[in-house]
């Protein structure tokens, strides 16, 4: 009698169980709609959105706890700002619902982790920038942040509870994968890194002009290695659509980075229920690589992580190629064949495209890279047509950072600035 | 670790489990991973809700072809592992 057993990557897991479930099994909630960092890398629009009462996060998590769910996130803005966070923590868990926090950990004290900790919370993810107390409060532009974050997960383990430091490279910090997991060690943590910054909700392109160059995240061990049997055509290109997200505001996204409305909860009333068969959910549920006009083309797409958030933003189309998805292709292929050789254009081999950091690539015998034109076909014409959202005006996505009222789509005119900020001369490195 | 026929054998209250179709999903409280039990993981896994060894085994001799003893050697192997996980209650009792 045989009892496997297997030990996975929960997400990964939770996402494969999900997806043969009739119900979402993963939540991702945006609590608060403010934030007490102001990262220059940062995907969001803050203070434009609105956020849901108390009583209407209770109802979307009985609602969806009702339904099969499993796992929810908190997230923000930086959830911990508001006051009702661990009596939803601690509501959540009574439901049966595993809980995970996503926070800066600024706010950590040793109540709050204790707190924490009576709340059953699963896995507290905490975003650290640098094993340079520095160079971190240069990303966060808070001075003093390293300090208080790396605290406050002292904090937390000291109350057992998980903690999983997510570390993104930014060009404000020079830390390696070898020096951050040498820190996460000395924390008791588990480190996680990813590779890209995406561009921004409504169509921002600045937090891209924090990306380090891929041949320096390359060397500097952030450039994982790639599968030759990835991504295949009838793949998916990544996990919008594999969980519930619901913005601060109440509206449901596809992604938490893609400002699509498949329903709104909250006083408007939508069950999660109906969000399944809104014609975003169904184009999210069936989209694979094959619909994608240059990416099925490309040589590299088992070195390709694309995001349809940052394509709108960087190129008007969610379907297309582009730079920042296309660069980190090519260094992944570089690292997974030992080539280091030039990406050379076409129009050095005579031809057309004189873009050699956008795909879609052939690779040739001798393991040279080109860049080629993408062709449309009939089909993906009409898929267009079907879903006209997968190419937005700057117009329309400038307006969908904001609430779904009419007052608030008139303040999604205000420009959101960040405050610049340096780090305070009191900041130490370790 | 041992198991006798009177070991009460019930799910740790802060271990959260979901069923998928005949599989189970085991959130693992002390680390960052979810644990799948396939069919008969998962019936033994609701099986323990404060049943002694020995009840849970006379429920399995009756649902799958297999021996007691080889049974009895299987199960106390899986309990053990979800005991080291913090899936379970309490120790077991020699």
């Amino acid at each position: 009698m045989e009892l496997k057993t297997s030990e996975d990557s929960a997400m990964d897991v939770l996402a494969a169980l999900g997806r043969a479930s009739q119900n979402p099994v993963m939540l991702h909630l945006l609590l608060a709609d403010r934030c007490n960092h102001a990262c220059e890398h940062c995907y969001q629009v803050q203070g434009l959105k609105g956020e849901l009462t108390r009583e209407e996060v209770e109802s979307v998590l009985r609602e969806f706890r009702a339904g099969g769910g499993f796992v929810v996130t908190f997230s923000g803005g930086e959830a911990t700002l508001r006051d009702d966070l661990v009596p939803l923590l601690g509501y959540a868990h009574e439901l049966g619902l595993a809980t995970v926090l996503y926070t800066n950990g600024y706010t950590m004290t040793e109540g709050f982790a204790q707190a924490i900790a009576d709340c059953h919370v699963w896995r507290v993810e905490i975003s650290l920038y640098s094993h340079r107390a520095a160079e971190h409060d240069a990303v966060t532009r808070v001075p003093g942040s390293w300090q208080k974050t790396t605290q406050g997960v002292r904090w937390l383990r000291s109350k057992s509870v998980n903690v999983m430091l997510k570390f993104t490279p930014t060009a404000q910090s020079v830390a390696t994968a070898g020096e951050l997991a040498a820190l996460a060690k000395e924390l008791d943590a588990y480190l996680f890194a990813t590779e890209a910054i995406t561009a921004g909700e409504a169509g921002r392109l600045e937090p891209t002009a924090a990306r380090r160059s891929p041949e320096n995240a390359l060397s500097a061990g952030f450039v994982a290695q790639s599968n030759e049997e990835a991504n295949p055509l009838g793949g998916k290109p990544c996990g919008a659509g594999r969980q519930l997200n619901i913005r601060s505001d109440g509206m449901v996204q596809p992604c938490a980075m893609l400002n699509l409305p498949m329903g709104y909860v909250g006083s408007t009333g939508t069950k999660l229920i109906d969000v399944r068969g809104s014609d975003i959910a169904g184009f999210f549920r069936d989209v694979t690589w094959a619909d994608f006009p240059g990416c099925r083309v490309c040589d590299l797409r088992a070195h390709c992580h694309r995001c349809f958030a940052s394509a709108a933003a960087e190129v008007g189309d969610m379907l297309a190629p582009y730079q920042g998805a296309c660069e980190l292709a090519v260094a992944r292929y570089r690292k997974a064949s030992g080539s280091f050789g030039a990406v050379t254009t076409e129009e050095e081999r005579g031809k057309m495209d004189p873009v050699a950091n956008v795909g879609p690539y052939r690779l040739d015998s001798a393991g040279q890279l080109s860049s080629t034109k993408v062709q449309h076909t009939a089909y993906d014409r009409a898929l267009v047509d079907r879903y006209p959202w997968l190419r937005q005006s700057r117009e329309v996505l400038g307006s969908s950072a904001c609430g779904s009222s009419a007052e608030d789509q008139a303040r999604g005119l205000i420009q959101l600035r960040r405050r610049k900020a340096k780090p305070a001369e009191g900041s130490v490195d370790p | 670790m041992k198991f006798s026929d009177e070991t009460v054998i019930r799910r740790a209250p802060t271990a959260l489990s979901r069923a998928f179709e005949h599989e189970v999903a085991v959130i693992l409280p002390t680390a960052s991973a979810v644990r799948v039990l396939n069919e008969v993981g998962a019936r033994v896994w609701t099986l323990a809700d404060g049943r002694t060894l020995s009840q849970i085994l006379d429920v399995l001799v009756n649902e799958y072809d297999v021996e007691r003893t080889q049974l009895r050697v299987d199960i106390e192997a899986f309990l053990s592992e979800l005991q080291g996980r913090g899936l379970l209650e309490t120790p077991p009792v020699p």
